[in-house]
């Protein structure tokens, strides 16, 4: 049951970082975390399912914005477990509903409808104020409350409410990726013609994907609700979904931790530029570009790469002595 | 009088996305940065028409200005970018950078360009009171639509990007430079661009927002009138434009959503868009 | 009475391209047929539209009673007709096994398997382990597929097909690209097959006219002749199809 032990043991990190890290590194670590849940949501999609989606805040936000809207409007008496399912439900009908039309469209088509889905649901959220309270967004949101967790030092039980259920998300995500799904997922991005020979109904897999990277999402952007306790338009904004693949991208696309890794990279980056000066969007165009130049297969292979060359470059430098040694 | 300002409007669109889509089917480049040529375009007219007072020249700097950047841009990182992924993460990285500095250039606070001299009226047509600025636009769109048709379908270079288009490979066989085609199509679709930014001004004003605004219209555009085709944007832009204008004017609640219902249309029946090649 | 496969004047068209026209094959089960034809004759069109990977714009197809003309390429694998590819077309990123397992779990196997990790599931992962043992792929079965070398992947390509229980394999150049080592050790691996219809794609004629019970030959996009092996080397049409272009040769 090696897995169960490492769950517990990531649970076991994760609750103990949250509990005593400072203030400024306990909300980045909790940012960090639901930012990985998203992005873990876009790797399933990309790195296994081949698909690249531009507007999968289309889910983040419309997952955020139910909760959000049920919390601030106390429409429902059923508290966060409620709100929560409801806006997981929605989302994942909405899905079900889009997904049909939009994974009709292939290749580029496809990265520019999920764009489009994004952009529409972004202006529906600036347009319906009485619903939505547009531009400014909804307050009030109560994050939940749950009183064994507040026992917990540090104070804050829904950190540790988020840890628990991003690392949970990840186990049942892990497991998807080893089952026959994930296998199913993986071998279409790399041969569709081979899949369908071998009787696996392409298209209902890549739906399938689809509609649960969305509650995914969903769930995400619902968590990340609670967090602010406040809505925004921008939970549907093209910076949004563009920041997400960012992560997947850094992390290393179609592995279990590269959604963390990612995360944790571009939320630590673009808090302290954030901090540094207003226009901090600048400095951040300059990571995405150095990234992508640099790090094409994610940090890691990076990290890896530079070890590598370190380690070759020592080599020579040994040797070198005794080449001297030989001519002279 | 909705209809000529969502004709109008789709006349802009249809200068901003006809050089994304072309890119785009000859290249498969994505371009996310396509938005910033709008931007930098309508900053440096608004400048120049502040400074020297006249819009023409405005839009013949802004424009070339635009082509600048992007060609620049093109040789030093844009070939870069060799992955549909890279190439929308590094052109996001790169219209964030722009739009950065135009706020740092410039402010940000939302400008409108001052009418051109003796366009600033209204005409009486059919009963309808039409501002004559708006009907000026329909008219340049419809030229740009003509020319460039004229040009892709009637002249050598135009048959050049047709067959580039169609088969790349088979152009690179015969001896032609499709990258050189390739990147002058860039520069002019960013040029193209740059005069949108200025030619809106007097109407949708100039500030931060509109280059965003631009890009995702402009992707919609491409989704439903196809890669690569200078018809289908036209088509695709005018229906984008008049849907958009139309739905708000009845039911502002909808906005977005108006343009739902042309898209899903194409992915039922027709994913590869009104006139897409592939 | 109807063949195990059989085609009604089935074609295909690409606007004005007539690729495939008019083919009425009738394969009886158990029979092994090899379609053989000069280049562009149209016959690896003819496996995508039997496989389904092209919809044919006229004719039927008929497998093993049922009009299949209709269905899906997954639909077809599920009712027991495999096909393996002319340009090798492996998983590259898996390994051997996981490769078979999937094999063997597409035929039956459901989309709404989650939890369950693939190579937990026992059944399937026998069968595969099994097929692996009886084509000595067994030493391999953990390695990537993209470090075999060329001949071993023709022959898991094969190997694969069996995987997915088939009533019929279609076998598209099975020999494409490899050296004369390579290719008897595929012929070899072809004749063990078990009891299978067989309709075999091939180039190289010695290996046909070794493999298989009846032959037909195509050429621009039609049925040229059908018969036995030595019916159809006698046939003066099939003749100058291919001995029409060495008379051409000789000065």
């Amino acid at each position: 049951m090696r897995g169960l032990l490492v769950v517990l043991a990531a649970l076991a990190i994760g609750l103990t970082a949250a509990a005593v890290l400072p203030v400024f590194y306990r909300t980045l670590l909790v940012q960090a975390a639901i930012w990985a849940m998203f992005c873990l949501s876009v790797d399933l999609l990309l790195g296994h399912a081949g698909l690249t989606s531009l507007g999968h805040a289309a889910f983040f936000g419309l997952g955020g914005y139910t909760a959000g809207i049920l919390s601030a409007r106390k429409l429902l008496a059923g508290g966060w477990l409620l709100e929560t399912l409801v806006a997981v439900v929605v989302v994942a009908v909405f899905a079900a509903a889009v997904g049909l039309l939009v994974l009709r469209a292939r290749g580029t088509y496809f990265m520019m409808v999920t764009l489009a889905l994004a952009q529409i649901l972004w202006g529906a959220a600036q347009v319906s104020r009485g619903l939505t309270g547009g531009d400014d967004g909804l307050r009030g949101i109560a994050r939940p409350d749950i009183p064994l967790l507040s026992l917990l030092p540090g104070g804050n039980g829904y950190y540790y409410l988020v840890i628990v259920l991003v690392v949970v998300v990840f186990a049942l995500v892990h497991l998807l990726h080893r089952s026959p799904f994930g296998y199913a997922l993986n071998g279409l991005r790399q041969s569709e013609t081979r899949m369908e020979a071998l009787g696996y109904n392409v298209f209902l897999y890549k739906y399938l994907a689809f509609v649960i990277s969305a509650v995914i999402a969903g769930f995400a952007g619902v968590l990340f609700v609670y967090y602010n306790q406040y809505t925004h338009p921008n939970s549907f904004s093209i910076l949004t979904s563009a920041q997400v693949l960012l992560m997947a991208f850094v992390g290393g696309p179609g592995t279990l931790l590269g959604p963390g890794i990612g995360a944790l990279a571009v939320i630590g980056v673009q808090d302290t530029l954030a901090a540094a000066t207003e226009r901090w969007q600048l400095p951040m165009g300059l990571f995405y570009i150095a990234v992508v130049l640099l790090m094409p297969r994610g940090v890691l292979e990076f990290v890896r790469d530079l070890a590598r060359s370190a380690a070759q470059r020592k080599a020579r430098l040994e040797r070198a002595p005794d080449a001297a040694a030989e001519q002279g | 009088m909705q209809l000529v300002n969502g004709a109008s409007y789709g006349m802009l669109l249809f200068l901003v996305a006809v050089g994304l889509s072309l890119i785009l089917g000859l290249m498969g480049y994505v371009n996310m940065a396509h938005g910033a040529f709008v931007a930098l375009g309508g900053y440096v007219g608004l400048a120049i028409a502040k400074s020297t007072g006249s819009f023409w020249l405005a839009i013949l700097v802004g424009a070339l200005v635009a082509g600048l950047v992007c060609a620049v841009l093109e040789r030093v990182l844009l070939f870069r970018f060799k992955t549909h992924l890279t190439q929308v993460l590094g052109t996001f990285g790169i219209i964030l950078i722009i739009i950065d500095a135009t706020l740092i250039a410039w402010g940000g606070v939302p400008e409108t360009m001052r009418m051109p001299a003796g366009l600033g009226q209204f005409v009486t047509i059919l009963d309808a009171r039409l501002p004559v600025y708006r009907l000026v636009l329909i008219v340049v769109g419809v030229l740009a639509f003509v020319a460039l048709w004229w040009f892709q379908e009637r002249t050598r270079y135009g048959a050049v990007v047709r067959a580039g288009l169609d088969d790349p490979q088979m152009v690179e066989a015969i001896g032609i430079n499709v990258g050189l085609v390739s990147r002058i199509v860039f520069v002019c679709g960013a040029c193209l661009a740059g005069a949108a930014g200025v030619l809106g001004g007097p109407i949708i004003g100039v500030n931060p927002l509109v280059p965003w605004d631009f890009l995702l219209l402009s992707m919609v555009v491409i989704v439903i009138g196809g890669l690569g085709s200078i018809r289908g944007a036209f088509a695709a832009a005018l229906i984008v434009g008049v849907t958009d204008n139309v739905g708000r004017a009845l039911v502002p609640q909808l906005a977005y959503f108006t343009l739902f219902g042309p898209m899903a249309l194409l992915l039922v029946f027709r994913p590869s868009g009104l006139f897409g090649r592939r | 009475m109807v063949s195990f496969l059989q085609t009604t004047r089935l074609g295909r068209s690409f606007g004005g391209l007539r690729a495939v026209r008019d083919v009425a094959l009738a394969v009886e089960r158990g029979e092994r047929r090899g379609i053989i034809g000069p280049n562009g004759a149209g016959k690896t069109t003819l496996f995508h539209l039997l496989s389904g990977h092209l919809k044919p714009t006229e004719g039927q197809i008929w497998f093993d009673g049922r009009d299949i003309t209709r269905l899906a390429a997954h639909q077809r694998a599920r009712t027991g007709l495999a096909r393996s590819f002319q340009i090798t077309n492996l998983l590259q990123e898996m390994t051997v096994l996981e490769m078979c397992v999937m094999a063997v779990y597409g035929r039956h196997g459901t989309p709404f398997a989650f939890l369950r990790p693939l190579l937990d599931h026992h059944p399937e992962r026998a069968r595969a382990e099994e097929l692996l043992d009886t084509w000595g792929l067994r030493e391999l079965r953990n390695a990537p597929i993209q470090a075999l070398s060329y001949g071993d992947q023709r022959l898991l390509e094969i190997v694969v097909a069996l995987a997915q229980d088939p009533q019929l394999i279609l076998l598209d150049e099975p020999t494409a690209g490899l050296s004369q080592v390579e290719s008897r050790q595929v012929i070899a691996a072809i004749k063990r097959l078990p009891h299978l219809t067989l309709v075999l794609i091939e180039h190289d004629l010695s290996v046909v006219f070794e493999l298989v019970d009846s032959i037909t030959v195509m050429n621009q996009g039609q049925e040229l002749a059908t018969g036995t092996p030595d019916t159809v080397r006698m046939d003066p049409r099939v003749q100058q199809v291919y001995l029409g272009e060495l008379v051409e040769d000789v000065p």
